[in-house]
């Protein structure tokens, strides 16, 4: 049998849309899932700090953020240090991105592209980097 | 002189037929795209190989030929027929292969789910053919351009299409860098493939851990059938991500897969035996294994072009060409389609997020088919 009829036969339609269907809605559904990991992680994160004593916080100041880093590359890399400087004396730059990114620094990926190009955010291997003033 | 004689009446020379020597032109071409073009070398070298050694003529009843029970061919073909090679071969991809990208930008995987469509297409037209609907589902399925999952379902359900499939399953990966572009460009436009994609987040260690044991529960819940498959390569994922068993997921990655991967291709290959191989048969099924992977590149890119109808942030419809589950061909290619439209566009990383999304849609899909068609 071939054609149309042979498909109807076989009771192709049905498997080809309930197939074609279920795939679809399956990854749907992981895809939903995996976006949710991160919420669920963090859910689960906020529960496991411990309670913070009412005495205990302490007011922090401010940070200032400015809407516009100075064009001048040296003056905007102190902006920067002082904004990382818990990150410590070394330090990846994926958490520098995501420091600057949280502090609302504007592009920090073009800054800090151009500070490594000007030698100011210089590798110390093992996919770390430092800060190199241009003063120092 | 008697035993002269027949001793040369038992020799491959005499044996031979021009089916034996029109197979060994085929292994020799595999051979020379392996080589001499580098094409899928890792595939194509075992398999032309393999090729050669199964259209060797002989003398039925030594217990020489794959087919023949207790021959040592026999044996070794033993974990394609049995679904063992393809789920090994899975341990190891799941341990090469690195979900970040995946999870950082979830909704690719549609793109890989959207890719499966030339599945379900090639299955409506080799039962159109007149293929049985075994059959069908094991042709089928060479539309997730997965050369592991094609042999595991044709194992199961079609054994004695095993070699057809595989080498139409493999010739069509190898031969992506022609069949993808010219499908990808004529359904894109030149604004659409240089659509930048964003810089994917950064994912946590903590993701890395769940996803796996999410994909097992969901993957292989929905469609059970697909536990040797898809069990072996969360497994092997977990193995890699959870940095405890480093020793283990090398293992895993390198050794175990390669030792399947040269069994697998030299017993497909040599299951191409001429009487076996050269029927009309083989002719449909290269001919649907074409179809089937076209449609499944089509699909993939027209639905990126439906989701950015929908979505507010653009994607780039390129990547729905790397939702074909040949890692990492089909990615390579819509990376390089992209550059060529824009050096300064990096897709690579987005479509190897397309990629694997694919593998698992095509695991799926192969357990989804060999459920309907059990008993």
């Amino acid at each position: 049998m071939y054609g149309l009829a042979a498909i109807q036969q076989a009771n192709g339609w049905a498997m080809a849309g309930a197939g074609a269907c279920i795939v679809l809605i399956g990854l749907a559904v992981l895809s939903f899932l995996i976006s949710m990991i991160p919420h669920l992680t963090g859910f689960f994160e906020e529960k496991a700090q411990p309670p913070i004593e009412k005495s205990e916080i302490t007011i922090k100041p401010k940070m200032i953020v400015p809407d516009k880093l100075p064009d001048d590359l040296e003056a905007a890399s102190t902006v920067y240090i002082s904004f990382t400087e818990d990150l410590g004396e070394t330090f990846d730059l994926i958490d520098l991105h995501q420091k600057a990114k949280a502090v609302g620094l504007p592009h920090p990926y073009l800054s800090i592209n151009r500070f490594r190009d000007a030698g100011i955010l210089v590798s110390v291997g093992d996919g770390r980097f430092s800060w190199q003033p241009l003063s120092e | 002189m008697e035993l002269l004689l027949q001793f040369l009446t038992n020799t491959g020379y005499y044996l031979a037929d021009y089916r034996h020597f029109l197979m060994w032109g085929i292994g020799i071409v595999f051979v020379y795209l392996a080589i001499g073009k580098q094409y899928e070398p890792l595939l194509l070298l075992p398999i032309g190989f393999g090729v050669l050694l199964g259209n060797v003529p002989f003398f039925k009843g030594f217990g020489l030929g794959i087919y023949e029970p207790n021959s040592v061919l026999h044996y070794l073909y033993f974990g394609v027929t049995t679904g063992v090679y393809p789920s090994i071969v899975f341990l190891g991809l799941g341990a090469m292969t690195d979900f970040s990208s995946l999870l950082a930008r979830p909704k690719l995987m549609l793109l890989g789910a959207a890719a499966q469509m030339g599945i379900f297409f090639t299955l409506l037209s080799a039962l159109a053919l007149g293929f049985l609907p075994k059959e069908a589902a094991s042709i089928a399925i060479i539309g997730g351009a997965d050369g592991p999952t094609s042999i595991f379902l044709t194992a199961k359900l079609a054994p004695h299409l095993i070699g057809p499939i595989a080498i139409a399953a493999y010739s069509y990966m190898a031969l992506i860098p022609i069949i993808q572009p010219p499908i990808m460009k004529l359904l894109t436009t030149k604004k659409e493939r240089q659509i930048h994609m964003p810089d994917p987040r950064p994912v946590s260690r903590k993701e890395l851990l769940i996803f796996p044991v999410i994909g097992l529960f969901l993957c292989c819940f929905l469609a059970p059938a697909s536990i040797p498959l898809l069990g072996t390569f969360f497994f092997g994922n977990l193995m890699k991500v959870s940095g405890v068993v480093d020793r283990l997921a090398q293992t895993a990655r390198n050794a175990i897969i390669d030792t399947a991967t040269i069994f697998l291709g030299l017993t497909v290959g040599a299951s191409t035996q001429a009487d076996v191989f050269l029927t009309t048969k083989s002719v449909g099924i290269f001919a649907l294994g074409a179809v089937a992977f076209s449609i499944a590149t089509a699909s993939g890119v027209l639905f990126g072009k439906l989701m950015n109808l929908v979505s507010k942030e653009k994607i780039n419809p390129l990547l729905g060409a790397a939702g074909v589950s040949a890692v990492p061909g089909s990615a390579r290619e819509v990376h390089m389609m992209g550059q060529k439209e824009d050096p300064s566009n990096y897709l690579l990383m987005h479509a190897m997020a397309c990629n694997s999304s694919g593998v698992i849609g095509s695991a799926i899909c192969a357990g989804i088919l060999w459920s309907f068609n059990v008993g």
